[in-house]
């Protein structure tokens, strides 16, 4: 081999320098010839792609605290906070058998049912006949608040939950007591004459169902 | 604290959610009422609304007495004054019945959280308003 042969091969370009970066036009470097420094010192991600994040959870502190507006049209497939569960209804005059008593409440607003024997009579007089033990306080925003129906042997009519209460009223449609006049003026509710006429009924007349959707306090 | 038990204060009222099966109750501060009294009531006579929904019984026809009336005494008609109203009336609630009544038993937190909401002064306040709708 000749001397210049033998360099040739020997070289090592260790005393090469002064090469511009621009002479370097082509190929790619090893990742081990990078140094991080290089990168994270110098990369600039201010207009990084929202695209890009694909993985891993934001930090709650990168969230502004005034988050920006959205259209609620957005938003699907909310949960809202409801509960399911029974009640306890309890009525002034007679004597009667709950068989069913549940309700559904979503946000503020609660739906309660009951199905209920007559059983005995007990009392006299016109007081009014109210259904009290609602599962939660009626808003107290103005009366009625809430509203619904009922059914029974020889009676029907509407039930209405007035402001900020726990009471359910019945106004009959028996002999057209459905009007309001009547409601302020009589109490517009069963009176205990009207109750008692499942009494003169076989049993499988004894039964009423009542229903009545209103808002909430909280 | 409570832990068997939610429980929501209101102005004169406080709500009961028993958290396990979800037996709920409203609890108003006092028991409020308006005595009416009782006026003769007349006979009810069966109508066309009993017919239509077949609760006449057989050998009755619309027009039959359905309810019997009260018997007057003499000098008294229907729509009389048979017991005379007392007006407002009001009472405490025996709050063991109640609770026991509602949920079987009477839970401390609960009972405590109830008495102490519903003061002299609060329950003042409630009547005070019953009277005034």
């Amino acid at each position: 081999m000749s001397t210049y042969e033998g360099n040739r091969y020997n070289f090592s370009g260790a005393n090469v320098t002064g090469i511009p970066t621009s002479a370097i036009s082509s190929g790619t470097f090893a990742d081990a010839r990078l140094s991080s420094s290089s990168v994270t010192q110098h990369v600039d991600l201010s207009n990084l792609s929202a695209s890009n994040l694909t993985s891993g959870t934001m930090p709650d502190a990168r969230f502004p605290a005034t988050l920006p507006a959205v259209s609620g049209a957005n938003l699907t497939s909310m949960s809202v906070a409801s509960s399911v569960g029974s009640w306890s209804p309890s009525i002034n005059f007679h004597g009667w058998n709950f068989h069913q008593a549940k309700y559904v409440k979503v946000g503020r607003i609660c739906h309660v049912s009951c199905y209920f024997q007559w059983t005995s009579s007990s009392g006299s007089g016109d007081d009014a006949c109210q259904m009290t033990g609602l599962p939660f306080t009626s808003w107290n925003s103005g009366s009625p608040i809430g509203q619904g129906s009922f059914h029974g042997s020889y009676d029907q009519g509407q039930t209405m939950v007035m402001a900020n209460s726990t009471t359910l009223d019945f106004m009959s449609d028996y002999n057209g007591q459905r009007v309001l006049n009547e409601h302020n003026s009589l109490g517009g509710l069963w009176t205990k004459g009207k109750m008692i006429q499942p009494s003169y009924l076989g049993t499988e007349y004894r039964y009423f169902y009542a229903e009545c959707t209103y808002i909430t306090a909280s | 604290m409570a832990t068997k038990y939610e429980i929501t204060k209101h102005e004169f009222s406080v709500d009961v959610r028993r958290i396990s099966d979800g037996h709920s109750c409203a609890f108003m501060a006092k028991k409020v009422w308006k005595d009416m009294g009782s006026t003769y009531q007349g006979d009810v006579l069966y109508t066309t609304q009993h017919q239509n929904d077949g609760l006449i019984p057989d050998g009755k026809k619309v027009g039959d007495v359905f309810i019997p009336g009260d018997t007057l005494p003499e000098g008294k008609k229907v729509g009389d004054v048979k017991v005379a109203a007392k007006g407002w009336q009001e009472e405490d609630f025996d709050w063991d019945a109640e609770l026991t009544r509602v949920f079987g038993e009477v839970d401390a937190d609960v009972k405590t959280a109830i008495t102490s909401h519903f003061t002299d002064d609060l329950k003042a306040k409630y009547v005070t308003a019953e009277k005034a709708k």
